[in-house]
């Protein structure tokens, strides 16, 4: 290869790089706001709780039968 | 900001900065330093690793200020690994990964001056960053009970330690025995973490 397409070959993946890089930062824009999305729908019997706040626990309540 | 929003962002960002700083230390550990891959100069990928690091940087900044202003963290448990009275070890770990991050940006910003040396011993703390951040991620009271965090999980687990064998493998002079303990390494190493994620309670006082 010439110095002239050496150049050239550098300058493309320069431009590549540059362009995956946007990408990955667009991907990551996005990833961000559907993980958000998601984890607000995910059932709060899996989802995260706060440090120092206790999980959801689902209690079963029996009907008192009418006197 | 509610601290529901606060949460939801302390919890997306934690999420997507893992995926970032596995993507991050993929490509550390299997391209860079092996010349050019299939007409790809070294540069390239280089360039990747330092605009994804960054990325990743930038995202633990929101998520550390994120967790700081909902659970009212003081500085000292904020900075110093494993001294909060919350959940100790799992945030501990993740403060640890955070530290070492800023150690690792910091130096990788004065790397003329530490010398090449000294800066690539450094750069090793990034896998203790990246494994404190996997634990401290899939710790028991995260998300990783829901279905495809758990597989996010498991599956930038997978990609490292994939990475890791195919460096390995690629050096020169390889032994049929020592590729094969490669890859029963990386395979105990992956079905440890999901024992782990499976047998793992979560803690009653969340300590």
């Amino acid at each position: 290869m010439t110095t002239h397409g050496h150049v050239a070959h550098r300058n493309r993946s320069l431009r590549a790089a540059r362009m995956t890089s946007a990408l990955l930062a667009t991907i990551t824009t996005g990833g961000l706001l559907l993980t958000s999305h998601l984890l607000q729908l995910a059932s709060p019997a899996q989802a995260a709780v706060v440090p120092g706040t206790h999980p959801v626990v689902t209690v079963a309540v029996a009907e008192r039968a009418p006197r | 900001m509610s601290s529901g929003a606060l949460w939801t962002v302390v919890r997306a960002s934690g999420t997507v900065d893992l995926v970032l700083l596995t993507i991050v230390i993929a490509l550390g550990v299997a391209v860079i330093g092996r010349g050019s891959v299939r007409g790809t100069p070294r540069f390239v990928f280089q360039h990747l690793h330092r605009d994804a690091s960054l990325l990743a940087v930038g995202l633990l900044v929101a998520h550390v200020i994120a967790a700081v202003l909902l659970v009212h963290l003081d500085v000292v448990p904020a900075v110093v690994p494993f001294t909060s009275e919350t959940r100790r070890i799992y945030l501990g770990l993740g403060v640890l990964g955070a530290d070492l991050m800023a150690l690792i940006a910091v130096t990788s910003m004065v790397r003329r001056r530490l010398g090449l040396r000294g800066w690539k011993r450094l750069h090793w703390a990034a896998y203790v960053a990246w494994v404190a951040g996997v634990v401290h991620g899939a710790a028991p009271g995260t998300d990783r009970k829901v279905p495809w965090i758990a597989a996010v999980d498991i599956a930038c687990v997978a990609v490292v330690l994939v990475a890791v064998a195919v460096r390995l493998s690629r050096e020169p002079r390889q032994h049929p025995f020592r590729l094969m303990a490669v890859g029963a390494s990386t395979a105990f190493a992956l079905a440890g973490f999901l024992l782990w994620m499976h047998v793992t309670p979560l803690p009653v006082s969340h300590v």
